[in-house]
């Protein structure tokens, strides 16, 4: 992250402490006999693999589940689990990474639902709308207090939820994955706000897949692996390489090879306009490369995507496939049979058929491929999604698992996998390491590059500007739904293509 | 790494592997067929009950007797399965039952009038699919609507009056027989055969599924989803019109008031079967199920002079129950998949599940 700011320091009392604490579900152990301190007004990281405990961690700092031995002191109190509300009332509020606000209430109903402002028996409207307006305030955002929650965006109801917890009085806020839906903007207000409240000796407990942000963020920084406590250091002693080694318990090669050859021009899209979000937006694509989209949320990032496989129908624009002038797709089948698929961005809701088994994702790209005459031929079916899945390594390789079953990386594999074998030409891939752990990430990206050097034209989408620069061969800056500025690989760094970002978003 | 040798080179949690899971594993498995588990206790608690019962021609003549609620019942999963719901397959049966009554009485020959109002079924599901799909209505809103308009046109057409046909072979469909077998019986078996088939076995079948559980993934992945939503309707407005033909041919008439509330029985049927009403999940045979249950709770309940007033009761109580194991088996599944992963994690000794780093140690 851009920021590094000073690191606040106040080493005060112990805020929380954790002895020995294990948690055992019928058949696992979960936690393994965690001692752990967090000090009052320090911004504590916690980090650590999906399936590493942190989820189990945090259900038991809330009062959620209760240990199967061990205890936890808060401020000097031990927190005894007679109701989850206990660790509320020792002042430990949590902000969760599934958003709980209530779609058909208004912002701030969302953020006084439960802790209403009271002038006698009425609500006090008035109050409440002061301190909707201090608390944006306090987060530098804009959020209109009468809005309907669902009609803001994702970024917009995360921050909402935040300023419910600051709003509890909280004297613990333990915030996870607070960052995966906002935008650099959007964060970096964020990140004020956490070290304000840091500074005013509100603890913190941050879990976050993001090790630049709890890198910039945390005093100390505690690893799990395994349902144990690696390590728990202060920040100063962490190196990027000793974090991520004693998550993984072993050393990783993030780098990615970059040694193809861009071919022919596969795709080229000219004045593609669509009306209030995108404007004579032009872009080429060649055989075998990466193509990054820089941009902040709302740069027309995601629209470009949506418009190029035929989702928005007021898109307009001039369309070449392979130097042939064709038609502007209409509808998702027409932009496949032109050779473009999309990986989209929110691989739960429109990635994956949750209910469904892996190989009925993997497949639903080619079921007339694994049937005959109209009928599934199950041999086929298995074969074809096991060859898949043996590619993208997933894993286990178990394909007759549903896919809501399966972890963010891996769901994010079977989402890749279902276009490898459809001859596509053009793979546009919306934020394809949102929210998943820093092994499945690589191998995400590793899985990109190999696409690429078969031939494919990948276009990618990230927030993460670093994953951008890193992954891609060249990079295009769209900022308010234009093409700003266009890098040329090797030797982009983050801060070029940032101070573009910001330098026009600024006018 | 076989299942063995994990547990041998576990550390020593895999012991912690007690009762309860095996336990709360094998609740599981017994609550996803759970409703199979019921009909069987059902059917053969009535047998003891009243041996009579098992006769053939009480069975034969259960089949007729459900043959319409189960046909509609088959495609009205379809629509339930794709996402969606439907409740106008009332309006359609009675207005189906109506137009053969009246189209054999206008002279039209029999096969002709079958087809004729099979074609108008799938008309009248062509509109629900078209208005659900283009104007982007509320399923549930929209076939109500439709229902009560089918019905309406009904009433107008016959001033509820019934259509009497004195025509032996417009019976034939609903009263005949082939061999011991009741028309209407073998009817809804092929159909439960041939539609439990395409369901579960076809493209056609697994696109429903996709579109129930995920319309966008379908969307992306190239399925025509608005006509595969569509079709489902269809297939439903086919089913009611046959059902309706086939009530006409078995009372010799065709009448407008038929069937009042018949989709909730229909509904019913599906959902006791255990077909989730949120989409992408359940199947034919499930609904052959669920029209077991309450074909034979309703003939037992007949047999043991059980009060009709508190037959109704008792459906309702067996509707909230049979959703309510169905979301408890969900909780549990869920539940134990996740303990299975975890376990599946700390046996192979591997924090990371999405790693590849070194295939061998979680592979084999």
């Amino acid at each position: 992250m851009s920021t590094v700011a000073a690191r606040a320091t106040t080493p005060g009392a112990t805020a929380i402490s954790l002895r020995s604490i294990s948690k055992t579900y019928p058949g696992v152990i979960a936690l393994e006999d965690i001692d752990l301190d967090i000090a009052t007004g320090e911004i504590h990281g916690l980090v650590g693999e999906n399936g590493a405990g942190k989820s189990t961690l945090l259900k038991i700092l809330t009062g959620a589940h209760e240990p199967t031995s061990g205890t936890v002191e808060v401020f000097g109190e031990e927190l005894v689990f007679d109701s989850p509300l206990a660790a509320r009332k020792c002042g430990i509020t949590a902000v969760y990474q599934e958003l709980t606000v209530i779609p058909a209430m208004s912002a701030a109903a969302n953020v006084f639902l439960g802790q209403e402002r009271w002038r006698g028996p009425l609500q006090d409207r008035a109050a409440e709308r002061r301190r909707f307006r201090e608390l944006s305030d306090l987060m530098g955002v804009q959020i209109n207090l009468d809005a309907r929650a669902d009609t803001l965006s994702i970024a917009d109801q995360q921050t909402l939820e935040i300023m419910r917890g600051i709003e509890s009085a909280a004297r613990v806020l333990v915030l996870d994955e607070p960052t995966a839906s906002l935008t650099l903007h959007e964060r970096e207000a964020l990140y004020g706000v956490m070290r304000n409240l840091a500074a005013h000796g509100v603890t913190l407990v941050l879990i976050s897949h993001d090790l630049d942000e709890v890198f910039a963020l945390s005093n100390t920084i505690t690893v799990l692996r395994d349902g144990r406590m690696v390590a728990s250091r202060p920040t100063a002693q962490w190196t990027k390489g000793k974090l991520i080694a004693a998550m993984l318990g072993e050393e990783l090669s993030v780098k990615v090879s970059h040694r193809r050859k861009a071919g022919a021009e596969v795709l080229r899209a000219e004045g593609v306009q669509v009306p209030g979000i995108l404007t004579d937006v032009s872009l080429t694509v060649r055989r075998g490369e990466i193509l990054g989209l820089a941009g902040l949320v709302g740069s027309g990032r995601t629209e470009l995507f949506r418009a190029l496989v035929g989702l928005d129908l007021q898109a307009s624009g001039a369309l070449w496939i392979d130097g042939q002038r064709v038609r502007w797709p209409r509808s998702p089948q027409e932009a496949r049979k032109l050779g473009i698929a999309l990986v989209p961005e929110d691989r739960k809701s429109q990635g994956l058929v949750l209910s469904l088994p892996v190989h009925d994702n993997m497949n639903l790209t080619a079921l007339r491929e694994v049937a005959s005459g109209g009928v599934l031929v199950r041999s086929r079916e298995t074969r074809r999604a096991r060859a898949l899945a043996d590619r993208v390594r997933l894993q286990p390789p178990d394909v007759r698992r549903p896919a809501r079953y399966l972890s963010g990386g891996n769901q994010q594999k079977v989402v890749l996998g279902k276009w490898i074998d459809c001859a596509m030409r053009v793979l546009l891939v919306d934020e394809p390491a949102r929210g998943i752990d820093v092994g499945a990430k690589v191998e995400i990206f590793s899985l990109l590059d190999e696409l690429a050097s078969k031939g494919v034209a990948v276009v990618m989408v990230s927030s993460e500007l670093e994953e951008v620069v890193e992954n891609s061969d060249r990079v295009l800056a769209l900022s308010g739904g234009r093409v700003v500025h266009e890098f040329d690989q090797p030797g982009l760094t983050q801060s070029e293509v940032m101070s573009i970002l910001v330098r026009d978003k600024g006018e | 790494m076989s299942v063995e040798a994990a547990v041998i080179s576990s550390r020593s949690q895999s012991e912690s592997r007690g009762w309860w899971y095996e336990v709360t594993r094998h609740t599981t498995t017994l609550l996803r067929y759970g409703m199979v588990g019921v009909f069987v206790a059902i059917f053969v608690a009535t047998a003891i009950l009243d041996p009579s019962f098992l006769d053939q021609s009480n069975l034969l003549n259960l089949l007729l007797q459900w043959a319409p609620v189960g046909l509609m019942a088959i495609g009205m999963t379809f629509v339930i399965i794709s996402g969606g719901f439907d409740l106008s397959v009332g309006g359609t049966y009675a207005g189906a039952a109506v137009l053969y009554a009246g189209l054999v009485n206008y002279g039209a020959p029999v096969p002709i009038a079958v087809l004729g109002v099979l074609a108008a079924g799938i008309g009248a599901g062509m509109v629900n699919g078209g208005i659900i799909t283009r104007l982007d209505l509320n399923p549930f809103v929209a076939t109500l609507g439709t229902g009560f308009m089918l019905r309406g046109l009904a009433l107008v057409a016959t001033g509820a009056a019934p259509i009497i046909v004195d025509k032996s072979s417009f019976q034939w469909i609903g009263a005949g027989k082939w061999g011991p077998f009741p028309i209407p019986a073998v009817t809804l078996i092929v159909a439960l055969l041939v539609f439990g088939f395409i369901l579960a076995r076809t493209i056609y079948g697994r696109s429903i599924y996709a579109i129930g559980g995920g319309n966008e993934a379908a969307r992306l992945s190239g399925l025509r989803t608005d006509l595969l939503r569509a079709s489902t309707y269809m297939l439903s407005g086919f089913m009611a019109a046959l059902a309706g033909v086939i009530i006409a041919a078995r009372l010799g008439s065709g009448q407008a008031d038929i069937g009042a509330n018949i989709e909730l029985d229909v509904i019913t049927v599906v959902v006791v079967g255990g077909t989730a009403l949120s989409g992408g999940e359940g199947a034919i045979w499930r609904t052959a199920v669920g029209i077991g249950i309450l074909a034979v709770l309703g003939n037992a309940f007949d047999r043991l002079q059980v009060d009709t007033f508190w037959q109704i009761v008792i459906k309702g109580g067996i509707i909230v129950l049979a959703i309510a194991a169905d979301s408890f088996a969900k909780r549990r599944v869920e539940a134990s998949r996740r303990t299975e992963r975890a376990d599946l994690l700390r046996r192979t000794g591997n924090a990371s599940p999405g790693l590849a780093a070194d295939p061998g140690k979680n592979e084999g």
